[in-house]
């Protein structure tokens, strides 16, 4: 039967994930009663719990757990009663709890074993507890005292059969109930198989009094608040202590004569304790990983380092050429020394110089042969090492591999869920369950999968009638299939034969919402359609969403997917269905990127991104509709320059080349082409995040080492291509050539206290092809400015001997060139300091925080 | 006889109960001087030609500066990141961030790393002086009107006029954090 393979595995994962919460809580609860015992109070702690219990008690009632959800539901008041402190820590309820926890633990390892009574004595203490009735325990006693014979003989016999359930349920086969699921009958139960039901519900029945058992069969598993303490009572007396509940598991071995069974669970839970496999929190195993990431970075280094060596070693190649072009001189020398009748102490000089140069031949010579021997070792070293850390790094990232199925088996209940509400009915499919991928990229794309799959149901898939009107099979099919691709990828696809998406629809919302022209909208192919579905703005609009569906949340999808490196991409047919393909990377450590060079700073960009790198003619370059475009292969792409877009300020005025180099980016279909200065090359890159303060820098999605150690910052291609939709960074490359025209010979007098900045000033004017001059600080620019002409002075406020105000104030007075505009830049911003700008007469402030150069290219090419 | 014993024993009390009294007082004044004593260990810096300390406990590391990378599209207060030991670290230009007149930006020698659980970030010093342990008392909580940086950021002003920056206040801010997502 399907279902109850389905509840099988389920109670697997289960089992995993509640030991996975138990620690949590248990270590949490430590914590607790440590704080507690420093009479301090710890809330962050105490939520911990209380979601942790919250959330194990949804689990163990999907999977049909109900002691467990008992227990849990318990937990959980009681820690929301602590968290509206409504009660206090109690050192007693401490040990309640942590009796609790080693229950709950029993029950997930045993799950068929019965341990109704000690369930509900916990129940009701903790009932107690957070009742605020105070010493529950001795309540108890002093109530188990008015009937004393009764509960005495119940105890025995309930500790029995606690501990002799098989043998009980074999002697009184027609007594068992099924009590401990009767409150949950969900579709779990009903399918589970026969022999199933009778392992949960072997129950110790056994004996009366009568009373006494239907009270405990009440109590399996809800909340009677007017129960009696019978139960509580009993196990008080059973365990002979003050506070019994401390004891409680199944495996605790009872000296009790007549319980030979007891050995079957106890071995039972010893089993399940020794396995194949450890647990390691995955915090270590992440930090673990980290540290293996980081020999990557070590080894790039070595390779650095014998490049090194290598480039030392042709230096002796110089140096040999140089030798034998000298050694003939040198010879000369000697040769014409011996002959020649120079003085004794010449000689002896000369005697001196030649052995020395002689000495120093041999010296680096033998240096060589040094260098050569270490660079052989290193070349030997950096193999081994290069080796060792790349399977370290493999075996890791096998350590973090999790087969596809840990993650889907969540589905098929889901979607079943799901359709039941709507009265839809499909079959759902899923295959590559063996594909293994890194644990924490399944992590990510438990939502994105998630959501997929509920708009396919919500959405696209019709209900049962309107199959039948369309003539489609009545049962939809729904197919998630994961395989892969190209080594370290994977292709998840979502398929449904559902209506699909109206791309009419889509495009007249996105004209509606300002997103697209009319005439965008008209020209727009059916890739860029469809690619319009997952746009924030289109995303939010209620009436594509009821429509045509497919609409919230796909933007996040897209945000998710890309940020492990992959894409999603959609397909669809009207009438007939829609595909979403999703392309992950398999591992999330290490990447290609392609190393890139913009005025002398480098950048990455992620290979995954980069459609091609290519060399075009300057000339190629057309303007269509104001806007730079090449062709690729036919195709027109926008052209923009890089630095622009990373709005980087221009050092130095492009030289006009005839090829530039270009590197062509891919986000979801739309391709924008980009000026580099150079493309270095690709090489493996780790790519880590800009540290806390960097939460998020547009254009930039991280940085990576490089073997030198020099840190250089990776580029968010996504973002890229959104910032291209800007239109004044496109008009900046297309009007160079205009600005050429009316800027020739217009001349700028530039007063910088500052060599950056006012280098930077020239550059950016020079660039724009204005006439510049500069002066050190105001005086020297206001003599400059007596004896020159200028048609605009930019200046800094703060300067030595003559601030800017002064300046502008000064030119202001000047009987004949009064006139000429003055532009400050500073870095003062106060709105004083802006007023005191213009009282002094200058034309224009620039900030230099926003200080870039289309920004006072701009306001020049107003003034003059 | 009896009573000079008596006496003497007496004298013996009285000496005792003295020396009792002075050892009382004297271990009174110790504790008093251990109040007045507290003081904190600071760092202090130097920034466009001024004084400034931040408290140890807020500072991971103190760093050479070498190979910084600028980030484009980051804030101007924002100098670049650098490598740490592998690990990447933004650097903050506090005269920046503060207004500060730049007098001489080239001078920056140094990074000293502050962090905290939520937060790491270096910033640029012109130069270490050195650890310090300042007394609380003789720090100034009123303070002349210090030009540019905002008050919030101080946290006093010593005799011999350092500035002690608020790490805390600097590393829990959030206008010190940049988190920009794209607008189109």
């Amino acid at each position: 039967m399907k279902e109850d393979e389905l509840l099988k595995r389920l109670r697997a994962a289960f089992k995993m994930e509640a030991s996975e919460r138990l620690t949590s809580i248990s270590s949490s609860l430590l914590a607790l009663e440590k704080s507690y015992d420093h009479g301090e109070s710890n809330t962050e702690t105490l939520d911990v719990v209380f979601r942790e219990a919250h959330s194990l008690k949804g689990a163990a009632r999907a999977v049909n757990y109900s002691d467990i959800e008992t227990l849990c539901q318990a937990f959980e008041e009681v820690f929301s009663a602590l968290k509206r402190k409504d009660i206090v820590f109690s050192s007693e309820m401490f040990d309640v709890l942590l009796s609790g926890l080693e229950l709950i633990e029993t029950l997930l390892n045993d799950p068929e074993s019965n341990h109704a009574s000690e369930i509900n004595s916990i129940y009701k203490t903790l009932e107690h507890i957070r009742l605020g009735l105070d010493e529950p325990v001795k309540k108890k006693i002093s109530d188990s005292k008015s009937q004393p014979e009764s509960d005495t003989l119940f105890s025995s016999i309930q500790s029995v059969h606690s501990n002799s359930e098989k043998k009980s349920h074999h002697s009184n086969p027609s007594r068992s109930e099924p009590v401990v699921m009767d409150k949950d009958k969900s579709d779990f139960v009903k399918n589970t198989s026969k022999a199933d039901m009778h392992n949960t519900s072997q129950l110790p029945i056994a004996a009366p009094p009568e009373t006494n058992i239907t009270e405990t069969r009440k109590g399996e598993n809800i909340s009677l608040p007017d129960m009696p303490t019978d139960s509580i009572t009993e196990e008080v007396l059973r365990n002979d202590n003050a506070f019994p509940v401390k004891k409680i598991p199944a495996s605790q071995p009872e000296p009790q004569p007549n319980n030979c069974e007891q050995k079957v669970p106890s071995k039972k839970t010893e089993k399940s304790m020794i396995e194949e496999t450890v647990r390691i929190s995955t915090q270590k195993l992440d930090s673990l990983l980290l540290k293996v990431e980081e020999l990557v970075s070590l080894k790039l280094a070595s390779g650095q380092h014998l490049r090194s060596l290598k480039a030392t070693m042709l230096s002796f190649e110089t140096w040999k050429k140089r030798w034998l072009t000298e050694e003939s001189t040198f010879r000369w020398i000697r040769r014409k020394t011996r002959g020649s009748k120079t003085e004794p102490r010449n000689q002896e000089h000369l005697k001196k110089l030649e052995s020395f140069l002689d000495w120093n031949q041999k010296h680096i010579i033998s240096l060589e042969q040094q260098i050569k021997k270490m660079i052989d070792i290193s070349a030997k070293d950096q193999r081994s090492l290069s080796i060792m850390i790349d399977d370290v790094l493999d075996d890791m990232k096998k350590v973090t591999m999790q087969p596809f199925s840990s993650l889907s088996q969540i589905f098929p209940k889901m979607v079943r869920d799901l359709c039941r509400e709507q009265s839809k009915t499909v079959d759902f499919n899923i295959t590559g369950n063996e594909v293994e991928i890194d644990r924490r990229i399944l992590e990510e794309l438990k939502d994105p999968l998630t959501h997929l799959l509920r708009n396919s149901i919500d959405h696209g898939i019709e209900t049962s009638e309107v199959r039948n009107q369309l003539k489609k099979s009545k049962r939809a099919t729904l197919t998630l299939s994961i395989s892969h691709v190209l080594g370290n990828k994977v292709d998840i696809i979502i398929e449904d034969d559902g209506k699909g998406i109206d791309l009419e629809r889509v495009r007249r919302e996105a004209v509606k919402r300002g997103m697209i022209t009319e005439k965008d909208a008209a020209n727009l192919t059916e890739k860029e359609n469809l690619a319009l579905i997952f746009r924030q703005e289109l995303s939010t609009s209620p009436i594509i969403t009821q429509i045509s569906g497919r609409g919230l949340g796909l933007a996040i999808v897209q945000e998710r997917i890309q940020k492990l490196g992959g894409m999603v991409t959609v397909e669809s047919f009207i009438g007939q269905g829609t595909t979403f393909q999703i392309q992950v990377p398999i591992t999330l450590a290490t990447s290609r990127g392609i190393l890139i060079q913009l005025h002398n700073k480098l950048f990455v960009v992620p290979v995954t991104y980069v459609e091609r790198v290519m060399r075009v003619e300057t000339k190629s370059v057309k303007t269509v509709e104001n806007k730079a475009t090449i062709t690729l292969e036919g195709e027109v792409i926008s052209f923009v320059s890089l630095s622009d877009l990373l709005e980087i300020p221009v050092m130095e005025a492009h030289e006009k080349k005839e090829f530039i180099t270009v590197i062509v980016l891919e986000v979801s279909g739309k391709l924008i082409a980009c000026r580099v200065d150079e493309v270095l090359g690709e090489q493996e890159v780790l790519v880590k995040s800009l540290g806390k303060q960097l939460s998020r820098v547009r254009n930039i999605a991280g940085a990576t080492i490089l073997g030198s150690g020099k840190v250089v910052p990776m580029l968010n291609v996504h973002d890229l291509i959104q910032s291209s939709g800007k239109s004044s960074l496109i008009r900046s490359f297309v009007t160079d050539e205009k600005k050429a025209d009316t800027t020739q010979g217009k001349s700028i007098l530039v007063a910088e206290d500052s060599i950056t900045s006012r280098m930077l000033i020239q550059n950016i004017l020079e660039s724009a092809e204005y006439i510049v001059s500069t002066a050190v600080d105001g005086l020297d620019a206001y003599t400059s400015f007596k004896t020159g002409h200028f048609d605009l002075v930019v200046s800094d406020v703060e300067m030595p001997k003559m601030n800017g105000f002064e300046l502008t104030e000064k030119i202001r007075d000047d009987k004949q060139r009064g006139e000429t505009p003055v532009v400050l830049v500073t870095s003062l911003q106060s709105p004083e300091d802006r007023k005191r700008g213009i009282d002094a007469g200058a034309n224009a402030y620039i900030v230099k925080s926003n200080f870039d150069q289309s920004n006072l290219l701009e306001v020049i090419e107003r003034l003059i | 006889m009896r009573e000079e014993i008596n006496d003497l024993f007496q004298q013996k009390e009285t000496t005792k109960m003295v020396l009792k009294k002075r050892a009382k007082d004297l271990a009174i004044q110790k504790d008093k001087k251990d109040n007045v004593g507290a003081s904190i260990e600071v760092v202090i810096f130097v920034l466009s030609q001024e004084k400034y300390a931040i408290e140890l406990n807020y500072i991971r590391e103190v760093y050479p500066l070498k190979d910084l990378t600028p980030l484009p599209c980051t804030p101007s207060f924002v100098s670049g990141i650098i490598n740490v030991r592998s690990q990447i670290v933004s650097i903050i230009d506090l005269k920046k961030f503060f207004d500060l007149s730049d007098h001489d930006s080239d001078s920056n020698q140094r990074i000293i790393i502050l962090h905290s659980q939520k937060m790491e970030f270096g910033i640029l010093a012109d130069a270490i002086i050195g650890v310090k342990s300042i007394p609380l008392k003789t720090i100034q909580m009123s303070m002349l009107t210090l030009q540019g940086i905002g008050a919030d950021y101080i946290k006093g002003v010593t005799e011999n006029r350092t500035v002690i920056l608020d790490a805390e206040k600097m590393l829990t801010d959030p206008k010190i954090v940049v988190h920009e997502e794209l607008k189109v």
